[in-house]
């Protein structure tokens, strides 16, 4: 049986995405101060390759490092290296990180650039990649040169590009593909190059028709329309996650603990693809990005193009923050970190910044379990949250390695039809650590 | 500012709006049996089970130095349907009786390593009951019920009888059309699923077939219709998968079948659910769904 019909679809998970997916993308103005973290992806954090007191322009390099998984820091504004040094962080707390003060006067540093990327090989596509410092942006922040470097005997017959954006108020992806379709074509086909691969699709939400029709245009304008198919699948949070939506698209399953080449398949989200095609056209450095700003906690909530190192007090500010808000989260509601520290900076994997009052957020104390089975219902990949709970809180997390919980993704399905308000995520997630710990 | 972890939303469903929509769906099993057995010999029964339920777990739980969580609707609904259980005119001591140790005892205190109830405690109880009070448990007063309406004569009670629920039985469980009515909101409502009830229901005619006996008649007669809707379907005492579920659903009503009629034991389904509920958490240890990327269902060695 289809592991996709097994699970019970839930309903009512609110798209919310009335007042920002109308909106068009707009420049939100800079800071006078960024704080641009050592560590916006998965991997190796960088090294300063600055000095303090020194002047940068917008996409000097600021910090890089060697090993494979990583991607180079550039200056997301033009003026002086105040500090070096351990800032507030959105997901991992505090991590080291270039402080500049902004000129205002936006010089940016000359790019280097592919001379004809046409008959560039895919090495030296990769190295622009990496160059301009592209990693996931959906909010992983994979490197995105070392996703489009699988083994050599991966042979990869498919790329997805993934404009599912299934959280609800992010419509960062959206806009983007709507806004920015060419781009996003261009970038699939550099990505179609570099991996081999002969066919691709984008895998569009049923509610972003709009951003499927410019993008099945964009196709035929490149005279792809062979070779790449804009394919919309039903409205589900869940299928924007890599393993689902390889399950949905092409009917193959990622094996436990393996990666979408094991099955032929590279994916990409949809801005990631654009940063993409814009660092192998124009060596243009990831330094800004599209950022949902929603929630009911800000006056004006949108789509705003944010330079990397913006603290969400800034944010908060141009969105006209109001005083009634409960939680401020990076990313989306479902998956998203609450930030305790609003001088926080964007970083790279932003996707967006949600200021979320009282009655938008969840709220009751825990009760007692009734193994209703609903988080079995919903679970995407056909876990057994419950018993994975209990597993954890008995002290027995090593056995919940058997029920697979490293399989886990955290997509918060569970948690969120729980009628109970067990904090099942969270547990799960502290499980994880603990049999992690426990090996160590 | 306040930094809780993820998700930040929440499904607008809770424990209690699920404990008043079981409570809702017996609404009309209960009000028949009020109506057709007369309230003197029923209310009195149903007010001890329920009173009897939740006030011995809001003791325990204050004896415990717990939160009392009686107002999530869960030893209501306990009380309820043990009550509806019960023969009319039942002395209400024993059902006061009943319903404190469905609560006080089984549910609090017979859990499993993870702190979850065991059994069902309405019918845990109900087993006890029988046990201790057999003679009072399984005497139905057909001269206590309210002139008004006609019995059905003596043996000749019809299939029309079994489907309205004008017959002997225990307070609310003899409604057929009614309780179907009742399990049709909870399905709606999303509360219960089709698969264990469907399994139960199966369960029952595969036995009475093997019987030789008629089926349509032991689908409708003794506690069937409510033990698939209302009593298996106890999402505490029942397994998570739906292949879980219906090998319990099968297994718990052919049991039940069973025992009622080829034993003189007289609350078959009562002690085939417990026996069930045994089997639960070994269920869902072992039947497990299939995880995405993994080939077979069985559990992996940690």
């Amino acid at each position: 049986m289809s592991i996709l019909q097994q699970r019970r679809r839930v309903p009512s998970l609110e798209a919310r995405k009335e007042r920002t997916a109308p909106a068009a993308i707009s420049p939100m103005s800079t800071p006078e101060v960024v704080v641009v973290p050592l560590r916006q992806h998965i991997g190796e954090i960088c090294h300063p390759t600055v000095t303090v007191g020194e002047r940068v322009r917008i996409g000097d390099v600021i910090g890089d490092s060697a090993a494979r998984v990583s991607a180079p820091v550039h200056a997301p504004v033009s003026g002086r290296v105040t500090e070096i040094g351990q800032r507030p962080h959105p997901v991992t707390g505090y991590e080291p990180a270039v402080v500049i003060e902004n000129d205002g006067r936006d010089e940016w540093a000359e790019m280097a650039t592919i001379a004809d990327p046409e008959s560039a090989t895919p090495d030296e596509l990769r190295a622009a990649i990496r160059r301009a410092g592209v990693v996931g942006m959906a909010g992983a922040g994979f490197p995105s040169a070392a996703k489009l470097d699988p083994p050599p005997d991966a042979v990869i017959d498919t790329v997805i590009i993934n404009v599912m954006e299934g959280e609800p108020y992010l419509s960062a992806d959206h806009r983007i593909a709507l806004e920015h379709s060419h781009e996003a074509v261009d970038g699939l086909r550099w990505i179609m190059r570099i991996v081999g691969a002969p066919r691709a699709v984008f895998a569009v939400e049923a509610d972003k028709e709009d951003a499927a029709s410019s993008l099945e245009q964009a196709v035929a304008a490149a005279g792809l329309a062979s070779a790449v198919e804009v394919r919309l699948l039903p409205r589900d949070y869940a299928a924007g996650a890599e393993k689902i939506l390889v399950a949905l698209v092409l009917d193959r399953e990622i094996p436990s603990g393996g990666y979408p080449y094991d099955v032929g398949v590279v994916s990409q989200n949809v801005s990631t693809t654009v940063a993409i095609a814009r660092a192998i056209r124009h060596g243009r450095p990831l330094v800004e990005r599209v950022v949902t700003v929603a929630g009911g906690g800000v006056d004006r909530p949108g789509n705003y193009l944010i330079r990397v190192g913006t603290p969400f007090d800034h944010v908060l500010d141009q969105a006209g923050r109001r005083p009634d808000v409960d939680r401020i989260v990076m990313g989306g509601p479902m998956m998203g970190v609450a930030q305790e520290d609003l001088s926080v900076p964007v970083i790279k994997p932003t996707t967006g910044v949600l200021a979320l009052t009282p009655d938008e957020s969840r709220h009751g104390d825990e009760v007692p379990c009734i193994h209703c089975a609903w988080c079995v219902e919903v679970c995407p990949i056909g876990l057994m949250p419950y018993l994975l709970v209990d597993l954890t809180r008995i002290g027995e997390p090593l056995t919940a390695t058997a029920y697979h919980i490293f399989d886990c993704f955290e997509c918060g399905l569970c948690d969120y039809v729980c009628p109970s308000n067990i904090p099942l995520v969270d547990v799960i997630r502290a499980g994880k650590k603990a049999i992690r710990e426990a090996r160590a | 500012m306040r930094a809780p972890a993820s998700p930040h939303v929440r499904r607008p469903l809770s424990k209690p709006r699920v404990m008043w929509d079981v409570i809702i769906a017996l609404l009309p099993a209960t009000a028949f049996g009020i109506w057709y057995f007369g309230p003197g010999t029923t209310l009195p029964q149903l007010a001890a089970t329920i009173v009897g339920a939740v006030g011995a777990q809001a003791g325990v739980e204050r004896l415990r130095r717990r939160p009392i969580s009686v107002m999530d609707g869960a030893p209501w609904v306990t009380g309820l349907i043990l009550g509806l259980s019960l023969p009319p005119g039942l002395n209400p001591l024993i059902a006061l009786a009943g319903g404190a140790v469905a609560t006080g005892i089984i549910k609090e205190f017979l859990t499993t390593s993870t702190g979850r109830t065991l059994l069902n405690p309405a019918m845990a109880a109900r087993v006890l009951m029988v046990s201790e009070f057999l003679g009072p448990m399984t005497t139905f007063p057909v001269d206590a019920v309210s002139g008004a309406t006609p019995l059905p004569s003596e043996g000749a009670t019809g299939y029309l009888d079994l489907f309205l629920g004008t017959r002997d039985g225990s307070i609310g469980e003899t409604a057929t059309l009614l309780l179907a009515l009742g399990g049709a909101y909870l399905l709606w409502r999303g509360i219960i699923r089709w698969h264990l009830p469907a399994a139960y229901l199966a369960g029952v005619l595969a036995m009475s077939l093997a019987l030789g006996r008629d089926p349509l008649f032991d689908l409708m007669a003794g506690a069937s219709v409510m033990t698939a809707l209302f009593i298996v379907t106890d999402p505490t005492t029942s397994p998570a998968t739906v292949r879980g579920r219906v090998g319990f659903g099968i297994g718990t009503a052919a049991l039940a079948t069973f025992i009622r009629i080829t034993t003189l034991f007289p609350t078959g389904e009562a002690l085939a659910v417990v026996l069930g509920n045994i089997a639960t958490p070994f269920i869902d240890r072992v039947v497990t769904n299939r995880v995405y990327g993994t080939r077979t269902r069985k559990v992996a060695a940690p």
